[in-house]
């Protein structure tokens, strides 16, 4: 089941291809509703993590749901499975996923109004499948695998920023994929030596259990119990982090790379290829540009959905595989997590182009995710994934609630609107709920993520001093926040309205209320209920991988 | 009916939140004068009636069945989310504050409620034809739902997050006229002054979190308790936090949790130096004004602090009634010189709330609190008089144009006049019929505060004996030696008084630099006597508590003395610029005829006001007052600090109660001090203004005069100040971060791809030559096809760049590929 709502988006893809024209938009939105309806089946099964964490959660890390797993490509000496599974970690993020496509999907559909309005039958198809790599990503297991998804979602999204942009779009989209590629580069080589190096430790423990028990079939056999793999290493993520030989293979300080110990500069690879993606401080300046000239749904997919690929891959692949790494890595990544927060912010607030703002406030956003997973607490990671599911649902509807303005007024300078509240009041209703769910106000969902955070660094202190000097600092990161939201609100909702004679602004259509309205909602049910809506299927997993590091 | 009781005040929550959601969704179909009265039943009618059922069983509860509820809620707790390994829970906070606060909340919040429905009535709510009428009441009642919220909140976290949703209504509010000129910045003023206190709060929540373990108020006490005791946690000696470059550990660590957390005391209440947004948000409404700004939401600050009270530390507790000094005074003397009725009142909210933290400060619990509610009810009603002027005005708010409106508006002046009377602390001393003594509330609430500060300037030499046998349970295990003479003085004074009953207690432990002298003090009969006038409840561990508070106080250094007369200045100040702004608004000769003319009162305006006026007169002492009394027993129970009872009808336990002798009795002292405060300020300013501002414009034209009328005026020039250093100042670092990431990062980047880009077409053109390498070419041809379909929009060198870059990173990787192979494999 799993695979259909990973490959649902290409069928749909496939059937765009021979519809006419005029239904495609129809067929995408179908097919995206259907994904996200299918992958709503996957919901009952982590329902019961509170009463029975035992069953849903299992009692270790790699505990997996709607596992599917076979054999694609075997060569001499490797093995590349098809191996797809969710857990806490991915659940809610493949939700989030089918969620927002489609809503950004529903987004595209004044698509003949937009200044780039040809090929609208390629559009659809690249978005759905841009969908099916995003839902790859989370869904697969294999390192190869994830990589190959990691590497189908990058293309679509870069001809959907080069083809239908702004004025700026090559040089944006190139940036971005120039960026991505270059974090592409670090994880291949990660790969390949994360393989090679697996392989050693396997096959080290079987000469080992040879030896000791004097049997060659003994070894093998040992060696079937241990990787599964006779002749070669393995992709498989989970047997990478709970494998016995494999974990402390990776963690042995004689085990190296380039003459340098593995664990530490294999994390760092990994973490440069996520951190871009994150993006994180200083490899953030592809997402303004990206933003600023993506159409709207595309920028809502990209902050909405890209962006927390870096964050679930340092939690699926950084900490479980690397925990040493993290360890020694810890302040230099909390450290470049606070200065994504303040930074971010400030540039922020210099925007005068509004949607460059909200972008910037991404990269301020985010930074609460890197600094939660740096500390490697429980109130960290608690606090990173729910910051991500949030910022998932904050950021769509604020780029989307920037859409709405651009369409109108065909301009985002910030200097230039006021007063929208009274032309468009209940457009305005929501621009207050996702801008203050973006300012971290409580009862909305941007405060949960941050305030755990914080608290988390805070107790952080405890292990490393430096902690709390970062959290004083994190902690004024609110202060930012509030100004340069604050300041936005005031400029573009509140005051005189434009008189603008070429372009009035009428209140949201019933399609822009609608994609508004779940939004809206979401902000609201997480902010208030975050145990029901995150906590509940995501800390079993969380619990598991801090086990893991020894840092329950 | 256990669990009755929080039930109610949960349930308290649910339709003020409800009608916030109806009034959203459905406010334009509801219609202008229906909204109002969705707004006021759905929103605060059925809390106030919740409310009372709850205050009068509670009222009429013995002290244990009120333990024992209090316990119950408790343990009643819901878990709302996990944060890391620890439970938050939510649930309710039943004690007498909680009640006491809960319905003065709703009682208030009612009638402002009533009255708004008259403001709005007559107002001119259409902007851009959309009516911002239903919105008003929204708002409102969201601000009751957060209000109640925070009133009733067990925890820290929760506090905190009702906490800022009532800083969310209070920006809603005040930018309620949002497509004028001045609202816009000041809401935005207000929500980021506070944002810089919360920013101290969240510091404090870290601090609380990571070494108490919890952010439930009980058991942060509890934790807090402990730790001081055993020496564990927050005061292990082996505990450091270093900040840039400060260490902070035990002590101090815990006077940094406390500043912290009174940092988001001082950003809500507006305290010195985060008081500038509350004058500006006087762009509110000005039932909003009454009920957020003056009433509730700004008191929220102080009701924080005595939350979290039992967390203080001596050095905290200082730090505290110095801000809250400098407020009450600094504030009190900007309000002379403002001629906006309302900015008047919000300066004098200002100076009150000052009051308010300084009694706080000096260890006032239960004054502090005392004053916090009749000044909530003497101020909403001057503030709810001052709009009734303004609608009546037909918005004109300054007081240069008023004057003579007592003939237009009698209900209004009379009883603004009782407001004034109030505030300024009108009351026959001397005069009493048993405890019922003849004054206004106010009177009674800033007495005890003066007299507590009185205690704690001039007789505290008393308590702080140094001597071995309080070193244990002295604050800090160092005992501060407080004045040797005092300290002689008070023993021996104390002695004298030992008869009296009162003094017995601290005479135990002033005098007793030896054990000897405690154990004699404790046998005499008078001991005795003085445990059997208490209740059974208070002599069963009034004497044990009261050692344990004696010692603290021996701890705790006396207060400096300019404090004290600080507050006592500000006792001449307040009832001056009160009075002057009656004599301009009501009194005299009309000095604007237009505004005059159409001067008028309406029935749903007054009808509050008369309410207002009705419960400052009676209600406040007789109904809160013994309320808090016995709040305070649990909720200022305090190890390092201690709460004073300024008046000690009931003494509770925790509290150490003043010394009543003849000669030191301070409230006695504070007759001659300022006792006749009220009549002097009448008088001057009835000299001064009962015919407007020409005197006053003469005097401030003379020399030393004009300088301070102008300082006055332009308020410190603190805007002017925050204007350079904040608003400009970080917009100026936004601007060099932007350019940094424009030319500094991104012109790196630029610069790599360039330079990859050169590269890429000499390698390339070196293996197209030679055509070695089919592999690279082989890509390229691929990524070529693909640059094909971006054709029409690309450019092609922009083709080009993409092509040798996917090309170089490929070799690179296949030649990476190799390497492992080698090394690897």
């Amino acid at each position: 089941m799993l695979s259909w709502t990973i490959f649902l988006p290409a069928i749909g893809a496939a059937l765009c291809l021979f519809a006419p024209k005029g239904q495609v938009k129809r067929i995408a939105l179908a097919t995206t509703l259907a994904t996200f309806v299918l992958s709503l089946f996957l919901l009952p099964t982590f329902l019961g993590g509170v009463e029975n964490p035992e069953a849903t959660f299992g009692t270790r890390y790699g505990t997996m749901h709607f596992v599917e797993r076979a054999t694609w490509i075997t060569a001499e000496s490797f093995t590349i499975e098809y191996f797809v599974g969710v857990d806490g970690l991915s659940f809610p993020l493949v939700i989030l996923t089918t969620l927002v496509s489609f809503l950004a999907c529903w987004a595209s559909w004044n698509f003949e109004h937009w200044k780039v309005n040809k090929g609208i039958r390629t559009y659809f198809i690249l978005f759905l499948l841009l969908e099916t790599g995003m839902l790859g990503v989370f869904a697969a297991l294999d390192f190869f695998l994830f990589y190959v998804f990691w590497e189908v979602m990058l293309l679509p999204m870069y001809f959907l920023i080069g083809v239908w942009g702004g004025p700026r779009k090559e040089y944006a989209a190139i940036k971005f994929f120039l960026f991505t590629l270059a974090g592409s580069v670090l994880m291949l080589v990660a790969l390949v030596a994360m393989y090679f190096q697996s392989a050693a430790a396997i096959s080290a423990a079987m000469t080992q259990e040879t030896l000791r028990s004097g049997s060659q079939s003994a070894g093998i056999a040992s060696g079937y119990v241990l990787g599964k793999f006779l002749t070669g290493g393995t992709f498989d993520l989970i047997e990478m982090a709970t494998n016995d030989a494999i974990v402390q293979h990776f963690a042995s300080a004689g085990t190296t790379f380039l003459g340098i110990k593995f664990a530490p500069i294999m994390f760092i690879f990994l973490f440069i290829g996520f951190a871009i993606k994150l993006p994180s401080f200083p490899f953030h300046t592809w997402l303004p540009d990206a933003h600023v000239e993506a159409p709207t749904p595309i920028s809502m997919i990209l902050a909405g959905v890209l962006l927390k690929m870096g964050g679930y891959g340092f939690l699926r692949l950084c900490y479980p595989i690397f925990p040493s790494g993290g360890e020694a890595w810890a302040f230099t990544l909390a450290t470049v997590g606070v200065i994504s927060i303040l930074y971010g912010a400030l540039c922020a607030m210099a925007q005068t182009d509004f949607k460059k703002l909200v972008a910037y406030s991404s990269v301020s956003h985010m930074g609460y995710v890197l600094l939660g997973v740096a500390i490697m607490s429980a109130e960290g990671f608690q606090g990173a994934m729910f910051q991500m599911l949030a910022h998932g649902i904050s950021s769509p509807m604020c780029f989307f609630l920037v859409g709405v303005v651009y369409d109108r007024a065909h301009h985002r300078d910030l200097n230039r609107f006021g007063g929208l509240w009274l032309t468009m009041p209940k457009y305005g209703t929501m621009a207050t709920i996702g801008f203050f769910a973006s300012l971290g106000l409580p009862g909305l969902c941007g405060f949960i993520g941050e305030a755990w955070v914080l608290i988390g660094t805070f107790r952080a202190g405890a292990r490393w001093d430096w902690a709390y000097p970062m959290a004083v600092l994190a902690a004024a990161g609110v202060i930012l926040t509030a100004g340069y939201i604050l300041w936005t609100i005031k400029r573009v909702y509140l005051g005189h309205p434009h008189e603008d004679p070429d372009h009035d602004m009428p209140e949201a259509t019933a399609r822009e209320m609608g994609i508004l309205a779940p939004f809206a909602v979401l902000c609201i049910v997480m902010g208030v209920f975050p145990s029901q809506t995150v906590f509940n299927y995501c800390n079993g997993t969380l619990n598991h991988i801090l086990a893991m590091m020894g840092t329950g | 009916m256990e669990p009755v009781l929080a039930k109610l005040l949960a349930a308290s929550l649910i339709t003020p939140f409800l009608t916030f959601w109806i009034l959203v969704l459905w406010g334009p179909k509801i219609g202008k004068p229906r909204a109002g009265w969705v707004g006021l039943i759905g929103g605060m009618g059925v809390p106030l009636a919740l409310s009372a059922v709850v205050f009068v069983t509670w009222f009429f509860t013995s002290p244990e069945q009120r333990a024992e509820l209090t316990a119950a809620a408790q343990h009643s707790q819901v878990l709302w989310a996990q944060l890391g390994r620890f439970d938050v829970t939510f649930g309710v906070k039943l004690d007498s504050l909680t009640v006491a606060m809960h319905f003065m909340v709703c009682f208030i919040a009612f009638w402002i409620f009533f009255f708004s429905i008259g403001y709005m009535s007559g107002h001119a709510d259409c902007v851009h034809h959309q009516s911002k009428y239903w919105r008003f009441f929204a708002y409102l009642a969201l601000f009751a739902f957060s209000m109640l919220g925070l009133v009733i909140s067990p925890s820290l976290l929760f506090l905190f997050i009702f906490w800022e949703l009532v800083g969310l209504c209070s920006y809603l509010l005040i930018g309620f006229y949002f497509e004028t000129d001045y609202a816009p910045p000041a809401a935005m003023k207000a929500f980021i002054t506070n944002r810089v206190g919360d920013f101290g709060f969240i510091i404090g929540l870290g601090i609380v979190f990571t070494f108490l373990g919890t952010l439930d108020l009980e058991g942060a006490a509890a934790a807090f308790k402990t730790q001081l005791a055993t020496s564990t946690g927050l005061f292990a000696p082996q505990v450091t936090v270093p900040i840039f470059g400060w260490t902070f550990s035990g002590m101090t660590l815990a006077t940094l949790m406390g500043v912290g957390l009174f940092c988001g005391a001082m950003g809500k209440s507006a305290q010195f130096p985060l008081h500038v947004w509350l004058p500006d948000a006087m762009a509110g409404p000005t039932p909003v004004s009454a009920l957020i700004h003056a009433a509730t939401m700004v008191a929220a600050g102080v009701y924080l602090v005595a939350r979290v009270f039992r967390l203080l530390t001596p050095d905290a507790q200082m730090f505290i009634a110095v801000i809250g000094c400098i407020t009450l005074t600094f504030m009190a003397l900007i309000a002379i010189v403002q001629t906006d009725i309302k900015k008047c009142l919000a300066y004098s909210t200002l100076s009150q709330l000052g009051y308010m933290i300084f009694g706080m400060g000096v260890g006032a619990w239960t004054a502090a609190l005392f004053h916090l509610i009749t000044h909530a009810f003497f101020k909403a009603m001057l503030f709810l008089g001052s709009g009734q002027v303004i609608e009546g005005c037909h918005h004109v708010q300054d007081m240069r144009r008023m004057g003579g409106l007592r003939t237009k508006m009698p209900v209004t002046c009379w009883t603004f006049f009782v407001g004034v009377l109030a505030i300024a602390g009108f009351g026959i001393p001397g005069v009493h019929l048993g405890h019922w003594k003849f004054g206004l509330g106010g009177f009674f609430s800033k007495d005890e505060i003066l007299a507590v500060a009185y205690d704690r300037a001039y007789n505290w030499g008393r308590f702080g004996a140094p001597s071995e046998g309080h070193a244990e349970a002295g604050a800090n295990g160092e005992a501060r030696p407080a004045n040797k003479e005092k300290h002689a003085d008070g023993g021996t004074r104390s002695a004298e008084s030992a008869a009296g009953g009162r003094g017995v207690r601290l005479a135990a432990f002033s005098s007793g630099s030896s054990e000897e002298v405690q154990h004699s003090a404790a046998g005499t009969p008078a001991q005795k006597a003085a445990g059997s006038e208490k209740d059974a409840h208070g002599a069963e561990g009034g004497e044990h508590h009261a050692s344990e508070k004696d010692g603290v106080a021996s701890g705790i250094q006396a207060l400096p003395k300019w404090m004290f007369w600080f507050a006592i200045l500000t006792a001449y100040v307040t009832p001056f610029y009160m009075f002057r702004a009656w004599w301009l608004t009501f009194m005299g000769h009309p000095r604007d005829h237009h505004v005059h003319e159409h001067a008028h009162e309406s029935k749903m305006m007054t009808t509050p006001l008369v309410v207002l006026a009705v419960g400052t007169l009676v209600s406040s002492y007789f109904l809160f007052r013994p309320m808090l009394s016995h709040a305070a027993e649990a909720a200022a129970d305090a190890p390092l600090v201690v709460a004073v009872d300024g008046e000690a009808h009931e003494p509770a336990a925790a509290l150490l109660s003043l010394d009543h002798t003849p000669e030191r009795d301070p409230h006695k002292k504070l007759v001659g001090l300022v006792g006749f405060a009220f009549l002097i300020g009448f008088a001057v300013s009835w000299a001064i203004y009962r015919n407007g501002l020409d005197v006053a414009s003469r005097i401030k034209a003379i020399p030393p005069f004009n300088l301070l009328h102008t300082l006055l005026e332009r308020k410190y020039y603190f805007d002017e100040l925050y204007d350079f250093l904040w608003v400009r100042g970080c917009r100026a670092v936004a601007a060099v971060c932007a350019f940094i990431d424009t030319w500094v990062i991104d012109l790196v980047y630029n610069l790599l791809s360039g330079v990859t880009e050169r590269i890429a077409a000499f390698s390339g053109r070196v293996l197209d030559a030679q055509g070695v390498d089919g592999f690279v070419n082989g890509i390229s041809e691929t990524a070529n096809d693909l640059a094909e379909v971006l054709r029409k929009p690309q450019t092609g060198g922009i083709r080009k760049y993409v092509l040798w870059s996917v090309g170089l990173a490929t070799a690179a990787i296949a030649a990476l590929i190799v390497v492992m192979r080698v090394n690897g494999g």
